[in-house]
Order: C-alpha cells, then structure tokens, then sequence
C-alpha cells in the first residue's frame, strides 16, 4: 500500500517536473500554433472568393499602397491626388495616416530585395492576417505583464486570435487601418505596462515607439493617448482613497514611464503630416498634457515634504494641488471655448452620443457609426462576454497598476463600443484580455482541486497534518472544468463560423444562389468598373455617392467627385442635392461640375438591398443639410418613404429615382409580379415609361446592379430657345410683349431679330 | 448757363439719392441699435420700404414668424444670437476686405398679422419660421421663374427634418448667403456659468469623495460599478436613447412582445433583460469560486450544485433566445454541407 502511494506520488513528482522542464517549449508551441491559426482563420475570403481587396475604404489603402510602392515615401507625401474630389482634388500626404501602406510596403521592398517577386494586391490581401498573428502575441505578452500568468497569456491570445469582431476587420482582403492597428493599440499597452511595472526609462521610450506606429496607423490613437492618463488619475484616487504601502513607489514608476511616453510620444505624434499640431492643440490631447503637469508637480512636492515639516507640507500641498487643478480646467475651457482648441465630430460622439444624430450627418449615416445593440455585443464576443466578470473579479480583488489598468481598459472601452459598433474593435482585446484572465482564473481552481485530490495531506516536520486548504470539491472541479472548455471550444466554433460565413464577403464580389442551389458568383462592380477604364475618356469625371469613390478611382482609374474621405461636407451635399433635384435641375449641377457621367447602384432587379435608393434617404439628409431646399419631407408619400404610386412627385421625379428606374417598366424581375416590380423595396415602382431627357444609359451590368448615364451635351441653340421660337410667339408690336426689369434689353434685341426673320420669311 | 444749371441738377438729384441711400442704411441702423438684440421689427409698411424699395444698398436677413409659434421662440434666440454676433463683427456697416466688397448686413423679423398676410402668400408660405436673406439684387427680380430660383437659394423654410437649429448652423447659413465671415464666439456669460458648474461639481465630489472614503475605497465596491457599467453599456442603453426605442411591443395578435426580431435592432426591456442575464452568468462563476471552496464538503457540493445548475439555465436562456432572433447563429460550425469540398478548383469562387 506504501508502495503503490509511494510510485503515485513519484509519478506525480516526474509529471511535474517534466512539465516545468518542458513549460517554456510548449509555451512557444501553443504561441506558434496560435499564431498559425489566427492567420488560416481569416483566410475564407480567398479559398471561397479570390484574392482581392474588400469592400470601400481598402481600396483607397491599396491604391494609395501601389503608389507608395512605385514612389516611394516621400513621393507618397507629396502626392497631390488630382483623381479625386474634382476640381478641388486632395493632397493625400497630409491627411492620410500612413501606418499600414507604409508596413506594405516595407514588407513589399524586403521581399522583392529578398528576391521574392510578390505582387503587391497578395502583401495587402494578406497583410491583415499577419498582424492578427502579431495581435494574439502582444495579447499573450500583455497578459503576461498584467497577471504574471503564461497561461492566462495563452489562453488570451487564443482569443483574440478568433474573436469575431476583430475578424470582421482583419479577413485577408480587408486591408484597412485597423488591421495593423489593434496590433499597435495591444503593444503599445504592453509595452507602458512593462514600463510602469519596471519604472524603466527604456521601457518608457520603447511605449513612446509603439505609440508612434499607433499614431501613424489609425486615427483611434486618441483612444491611448486618453485612457493612459485616466488610468494615472485612477492610481492617484487609488492612494487617496485605498492607501497601500507601494503607493509611493508606483507613483514613481509611473512617473518616470509616462514622463518619458509623453514627452518622446508627443514629438513622434506630431512627425504625422496629418496629426502634426493637432498633438499640441486638439482638446483629445488635453488630459495628456494636463496629467503630465500634475505628476511633475505632485512629484515637485514630494521632494519638497522631504525637506520641511508635516503640517506646513499638508498645508503647502493642498494649496498647490488645488490651485494646479482649477487652472488646468480654466485653461482648457479658456482655449476651448476662443476656438484654440477643438474637438472633432467623431470624439464629441463619444462623449455626447446624441451629437451627431444632431448636427452631423454625414457621421450618423455611416452604418458602422451606429449604436450597438446587445446582440451585436453577442455575436462579435460570444462567451467573452460571460467570462469578462470573472477577469474583473480576479483583477479588482488585489488591485494592482496592471490590473487596475486592465479593468479600466474593459470597462471605458465597453461605453465606447456601446456608442459605436465599430468601436467593438477596441472593445474585442480588452475582453478577450479578461476573459483570458478569468477563464485561467476558473482552470485554475477546478485543477488545484484536482490535484489536491491525489496528493497526500502533507505534513510537517513534527507529523502533525497541516490545516488542509479550501479546495472546491475534485468531482464537481471536473464536471466545472469540462464544462468550461467546453464552452470554449463552442467559442471557436462559433468564432470559425463568424470568419467562414459572416465576415468573408469581400461585398465586391457577391455570391448566391440559384434555384438547383448552385452557386454563382456576382461581379457586377468590376464589371461596371472595368467598363469605365476601358470605354470612357481618360480624364472622365464619374459622379456617383460617396460610397464608390475610392472603388471607381480604385479599379477604373478615373476622376470622382468625392469618396469616402469625406472631408468636404459641402462637395458631398452638392451631389447629394444633383441626385434629389429634378432631372433638368440636376443637369445644371453637373454640368456646373463638369460631370460626364452618373453611376448608380441598384438592387431592385437583383435582390441586393444596399443600394442607392435605400442610401438615399440620407443624400437628401445630407444635401438638405447644407441646401435648406431639398427638404425631407418632400420625399415621403403618405408619411412613409416609398417609391410605389403614392410616392410624391419630388421623390418621382429625382435624378435618383429616374437613374434607377430608368427602362426598368420592360422588365419582368418575377413571374407572377407586374414589370417594373422591385424586388428589395417589395413594391411595382411608380413613375413608368418616362425618357430621358439630359442623360443617356450609357452601361448597365448584368444583374443590373451599376448603371451608369452619360451627361448629354447641350443640344444646338439649347438655351437659346426663346429666340427660335418667337419667330411664332412674340407679339407683332414691341409693346405688347410682357417685359421684365432686366429682360427688356434681351427682348427688345429679340424682337428687333424676329422682326427681320419674318421679314425674310 | 443751361450747363451749370443741368450739371447742379443733376449732381443735385445725385446728392438726394445719395443721402436717401444714406438715410436708408442709417435708419436702419438706428432701428437696430434700439433693440438690445439687433433685430429690426418690421411691419407691412417698413417692409415695402426698407425690402422691395429701391434704392437699397444693403442685405436683410428676414425672420419670418407669427404668434403661437413654439419652435419660432426657439429658434429665434438663435436668430438674434447670429444678429448680435453680426452686430459686434460690425457687419453692420459696409466694409471692404481681401478685395471683395460687403454690404451692410441687417436682420430684421416680420409677425404674420391680416396686414402683412399678404407677404406671406407671396411667399406660399405653408408654415413659419422661414429665414430669407433678401439681396439687393431681389428687387430686380422680374419673372415668376426667376424669383422661384432666388428663393430656392435664399429662403430656408424651416422644418422638422432640418433637426436642432444651433446658432452656429444659422450663422453659417447667413454668412454662406451674404458672403461675410463672422466667427461663432460663445458668449461670456456661458463660460462663466460651465465654470461655475464645473467648480460646484468638483468641490460636490471632493466632498463625496471624503465622505464615503471607506465606501468607495473598497475594490467590491469597484468591481460592482464595473459590472453595472459593464452590463448597461451591454444593453444598448445608448442604441436604447437614439433610436427612442420601446421598452416592449404589441405583435399583431396583441400579444406582448419582449423581443425584437433581427440581429440590428432590440427593444428596451430586452436589452436590459439580457445583458443582465450576461452579467448574470459571470456573476454565478464568480460565486462558484468564491463560495465553492469550503471544508464542510457537502456544503460545498449543494453550492456548486446551485450555482452550476443557475449558470447552465442562464446560458441556456441566452442562446436560445439569440437563435429565436438571429436565425443563422450557428455554434456548432464544421464546415457546413455547402462547403464545396474535393480539388481546390471547385470551389475557387471565380468559377460559375
């Protein structure tokens, strides 16, 4: 019997010692495994499509990367774009971060010295999930710093390397900002994390580097450059209100690293053409500098207490710290409210999210600005959203800097993503973090118990039995731990589910279905787009929405008028106000902006529902917003938005409405439907058999989705139309001509003409 | 002879129009100083003469209005706002600046009564406020077709699409038409009272602060606002404020509805009832860890029994009522049966 405990607690003891002996090996394993899987999750886009770039704003990405890649970084900077936003055109080196193109094409250049001649469509494509590898091990690391754990690390970085709202900006394809940027976001905080628990100086610039590579990626660096000093003022309230014993010496720590990631990281923020003085003078920038005055004068004042006695000191600081406070808060309204600083449209959302609804609609009609609801929180998170609780519980029971960071992180992030959908992409390693924390936190407990199971009850030296440890009982320990990996396998699936079916529509391309349930594939944007390379003037001007701009001057190379760097409110309302204006309304604006042809998007014939006449709603909005004569309510017939009989005759007769429908009364889009039957909005359409008179159907795709409309000329003498026909209608004597103000001149020559005219008739 | 006395006519009638034209800005402007805000009253008669009379060498902003009218009142602080920032941007005598030439800018508002009912249905005007900015060049507007298209750019009716009417939004309409540029300044007085709210704030929450230390110092107490933050901003509270969304429906049976259908929208109760069902669950492992461990071991097996048992019903609860909404939710994801399998080929997505 002695026996058999003695080889049960000899296996055990070479179990353990192996494990600790080959920990670091499989650590590496898992990490690498990790990494592998977070790259091959996201690659769904191209085995079930191609390798192309997605949707809007890649496009821009990538042909800004081609350039960079011909050009060079300084030819990247100088770089005025004369393709888009016609006439006024942009200079894209000013207000673009250059973060990602310049990672392309960093990686293009070193392979092609490499001898590896890779295309630079296939470094985009798949760039995005590389850095989502990267992404799961500054996670790992992250943890790491914050817990001391490796296996919360791991468990964490497994995670984030398939958690579905990430994914949802990181398949291969989708080639945008945030796919390099949460990488930098995630880094940065592990490296300031490193800094504050090491209080190292080094440390404190490396923060300031990685912030540098945020900066340069993605606008959403406010995010940092905000909550680092709100997680400084929390440590400060920690002390006021929870003194502990290292207070003083965190404090220092953290002085000496957000000294140095201010000062370095500010310098570095403003080497960003398009951040520049903003870094100083923005009001997203304010708490930084505010904090960074507050800790050198709390830490002035230390050294001072040093020197005089306790009672003057209390005194001494008070009045400082008082005085400090009310002048910064003077100070930053004084300089908010003269207009020296300003908050941008898309952070005052975050503060006030009734702000853009507001005023500011060209934000609130970008559908990735929407608030989110709980099932999106659901979907894009799965049981992250279960686990966080416990990873607040573990972090909030002995508060640490690291920890107390981690759950401010969890909960600022949350408020942000409950604002806006797209900011459940800050919000996703934040909770995959704590998850990671509590679901290792749950493992942990279930295995001790296990484990406590086989061991023998020590003893100490004089034989007595040590007071055994609470442990939860082993056999629910392992229903408990079944339970829990079974939950995250459910996770993954779900996660590779999210990837597979969801998330991988490069929204370029479209696929369906026909009857038999074969698949075919939809491509009618490039083939739309591709037509206008190929038959249409080099220097055309293409008026389209917002929407397509960076597609059009993407793939058919040619001029827009604006696209989806919306920078110019006015020119995109100007569009806005061509595409809600009658025909002959319309014609004047284009032709005032030189446009020689119109691209539409319409679903009606091919069951796509994001097309224009669903967008359209909010060209009126936004055009209306700048031209008070395009009025909403024009639009609604019967209190509803519709495009049926009962329409009104604005809504008919818009430039939109006619593009759209224009010929669609010669089609049967269903059997047993009436031509002309619409089969997104569910209704036969309204307005039929009418012509065009100012624009020609130049193109229209297969399904129908593009259409496109030449701008016709001026016919002969068109304008002059009075003068040709008052050979009929003008009066005989100049007096009984009804004459206006200005007009008499123009009618007098008139009648002096037709006169002659008659004469010769 | 004949000359001088034809050439001191003529400057004669000149020097009249001249100091008409001058008088006519000077009223104005006497008009105006009367007002504490700027805005000139006008009735039927000084309508006819300070708008479609000739000559008038100034623009007028025009505020159309009539009694009884709550979002006229509204607005029309925000209107003298813009008049009193016209009046201390001195835009209210003429000036020359970067080369162009400005006019005088006046504002002015004109009451619907049965004397000036005449002017409104000049305008077909359906509904007030409406904001014109009158040109000089609009008194020489002849045809019908050409006032239309001056109107289309000049007038702004005013509705409920149009959403909150800031000063700063006016202001930028007024300046778009008259081609001034006056700058937006908060008035003092504003900044006096955020100050002075602010400061109240923050000595209101010293005071809490030093009250409930012992409260607010415990890390329990964190972690219960965190969860509380967690889980209402979980709900959707904000989707909940934008949209103005319900807290439950009726179907059309009459039933009521708790849950909305569609992964994009939700109700009011449902938001809540769920995210606190999410919080719910973590809340039920936490207590598997904190209570479960005990040396009383059938204590301990009863508690882990409870909590386990609430934990799976709540998640049960959960997933069931997001399959009930979102109907292509599926977990159990190996690749599906239209996953086209065999040679790379087949599946390439580019192959019809």
């Amino acid at each position: 019997m002695a026996d058999q405990t003695g080889t049960k607690q000899s296996v055990g003891v070479f179990l353990q010692g192996a494990a600790e002996k080959w920990a670091p090996a499989f650590r590496m394993t898992i990490l690498l495994m990790i990494s592998i899987l977070a790259v091959i999750v996201r690659v769904f886009s191209v085995i079930r499509f191609e390798s192309v770039i997605h949707e809007f704003d890649p496009w821009f990405n990538y042909r800004t990367s081609k350039y960079l890649a011909k050009e060079g970084l300084y030819g990247l900077w100088n770089w005025f774009d004369s393709e888009s936003w016609y006439p006024l055109g942009r200079s894209v080196g000013g207000t673009v971060y250059p973060g990602l193109m310049t990672t392309a094409g960093i990686i293009y250049w070193g392979l092609h010295a490499l001898s590896i001649p890779v295309d630079i469509r296939n470094v985009c494509v798949f760039l995005a999930p590389i850095f989502a590898a990267f992404t799961a091990i500054a996670a790992f690391l992250l943890t790491k710093e914050i817990t001391r754990r490796s296996e919360a690390g791991l468990i964490a970085a497994f995670f984030v390397a398939i958690v579905p709202s990430y994914m949802s900006r990181s398949v291969a394809g989708s080639y945008d900002n945030e796919a390099v940027a949460i990488f930098a976001l995630v880094f940065t905080f592990y490296v300031f994390m490193k800094a504050v628990n090491t209080g190292s100086l080094l440390w404190g610039n490396f923060a300031a580097l990685a912030l540098f590579y945020m900066v340069s990626a993605w606008g959403g660096y406010a995010f940092i450059v905000n909550i680092i000093p709100i997680f400084i003022v929390a440590m400060f309230f920690k002390k006021f209100l929870r003194p502990a014993d290292d207070d003083d010496l965190v404090l220092r720590r953290i002085y000496v690293a957000y000294s140095a990631f201010y000062v370095i990281g500010t310098f570095y923020a403003m080497q960003i053409p398009f951040v520049g003085f903003q870094a100083i003078h923005s009001s997203e920038h304010m708490a930084s500098h505010g904090v960074f005055i507050f800790l050198q004068v709390y830490m002035f004042i230390s050294w001072v207490r040093s020197f005089i006695t306790k009672s003057a000191f209390r005194m001494l600081s008070r009045l400082f710290i008082l005085t400090l406070v009310s002048l910064l808060v003077l100070g930053f309204l004084f300089l908010t409210f003269t207009g020296k600083t300003q908050w941008s449209g898309r952070s005052l959302t975050l503060l006030d999210p009734t702000y853009a609804k507001k005023y500011i609609p060209i934000i609130a009609s970008v559908s990735e600005h929407q608030a989110t609801t709980w099932s999106s929180f659901f979907f894009d998170l799965h049981y992250l959203i279960i686990f966080t609780p416990v990873g607040l519980y573990y972090c909030l029971r002995k508060p640490t800097a690291a920890k107390l960071f981690a759950s401010l992180y969890v909960v600022l992030s949350v408020y942000f993503a409950s604002v806006m959908v797209r900011l459940l992409l800050v919000l996703a390693p934040a909770v995959s973090v704590m998850a990671g924390i509590g679901v290792s936190y749950l493992f942990r407990k279930f295995t001790q118990a296990i484990r406590s199971s086989f061991e023998k009850p020590a003893k100490d030296k004089q034989g007595r039995q040590t007071t055994q440890k609470k442990r939860i009982p082993p056999e629910l320990a392992a229903i408990g731990l079944i339970f829990v990996v079974y939950m995250c396998s459910t996770y993954a699936f779900h996660a590779t589910n999210a990837g597979a079916e969801s998330y991988s529509h490069p929204s370029i391309i479209l696929a369906s279905r026909d009857r038999n349930g074969n698949r075919f594939i939809i491509d009618d944007f490039r083939e739309s787009y591709y037509w206008l390379r190929q038959n249409t003037a080099q220097d055309a001007k293409i008026m389209s929405w917002w929407d397509y701009g960076y597609q059009i001057t993407g793939m058919s190379n040619r001029t827009v008028l604006v696209d989806n760097n919306t920078w110019n409110n006015t020119h995109i309302a100007t569009v806005g106000m061509a595409m809600s204006s009658s025909e002959e309304d319309a014609y004047e604006i284009c032709e005032k902006l030189d446009v020689d042809y119109v691209l539409v998007i319409f679903g009606g014939f091919s069951y796509y529902s994001g097309d224009d006449i669903n967008k359209f709603l909010w060209m009126v909005r936004i055009g209306g917003g700048v031209f008070p004569h395009i009025k909403e309510e024009d639009y609604y017939g019967r209190g509803q938005y519709r495009i049926d009989q009962h329409a009104t005759p604005t809504m008919l007769n818009c430039l939109m409405y006619k593009l759209c429908y224009y010929r669609f009364d010669e089609v049967k889009t269903d059997y047993w439907k009436p031509p002309g039957y619409d089969t997104v909005r569910g209704t036969e359409i309204g307005h039929k058999g009418f012509k065009l008179k100012r624009f020609e159907e130049a193109f229209t795709s297969e399904r129908w989705i593009v259409r496109i409309y030449k701008v016709k000329p001026r016919e002969n003498r068109d304008g002059l139309s009075i003068r040709s026909r008052s050979v009929v209608s003008m009066p005989e004597k100049l007096s009984e001509a009804t004459l206006g103000g200005p007009t008499f001149k123009y009618h007098k020559y008139a009648h002096k003409l037709t006169a002659k005219r008659r004469r010769a008739l | 002879m004949m000359k001088v006395v034809l050439v001191l006519g003529i400057l004669a009638i000149l020097g009249l129009a001249q100091t008409q034209v001058k008088s006519k800005v000077a009223e104005l402007r006497q008009l105006a100083d009367q007002e504490p805000s700027g805005v000139i009253s006008l009735n039927a008669k000084t309508y006819k003469y300070f708008v479609t009379d000739t000559p008038r060498p100034y623009d007028l902003v025009i505020f159309f209005t009539a009694d009884n009218c709550k979002l006229c009142e509204q607005i029309y602080i925000e209107y003298s706002t813009v008049a009193k920032l016209y009046r201390d941007g001195g835009a209210f005598y003429s000036s020359r600046k970067d080369g162009r030439r400005h006019r005088a800018v006046f504002f002015a508002k004109l009451q619907f009564t049965e004397a000036t009912r005449d002017i409104f249905q000049k305008f077909h005007f359906n509904s007030v406020p409406n904001i014109l900015v009158s040109l000089p060049k609009m008194t020489s507007i002849g045809s019908e077709e050409n006032m239309q298209a001056y109107l289309k750019q000049y007038l702004w009716i005013m509705s409920v699409s149009d959403g909150v009417i800031t000063s700063s939004k006016l202001l930028d309409h007024v300046n778009k038409k008259t081609g001034r540029n006056v700058e937006y300044k908060e008035p003092i007085i504003n900044i006096f009272i955020t100050l002075g709210i602010l400061g109240a704030v923050g000595f209101g929450g010293y005071l809490l602060l030093t009250a409930l230390k012992s409260i607010l110092g415990n890390p329990r107490v964190w972690l219960l606002g965190a969860l509380i933050t967690y889980s209402l901003c979980m709900a959707g509270i904000v989707f909940n404020i934008l949209h103005g969304v319900p807290f439950t429906s009726v179907d059309r049976n009459g039933n009521v509805e708790w849950f909305a259908k569609g992964a994009r929208t939700q109700l009011g109760a449902e938001g809540y009832i769920m995210s606190f069902s999410i919080t719910l669950a973590g809340a039920l492992l936490i207590g598997i860890l904190k209570y479960g461990p005990s040396e009383d071991r059938s204590k301990a097996r009863l508690l882990f029994a409870v909590f386990g048992i609430a934990f799976m019903l709540v998640l049960f609860h959960i997933e069931s009522v997001y399959r009930e909404k979102v109907h292509h939710y599926n977990p159990s994801f190996w690749p599906p049966a239209h996953y086209i399998r065999g040679p790379l080929m087949n599946d390439q997505g580019n192959s019809l």
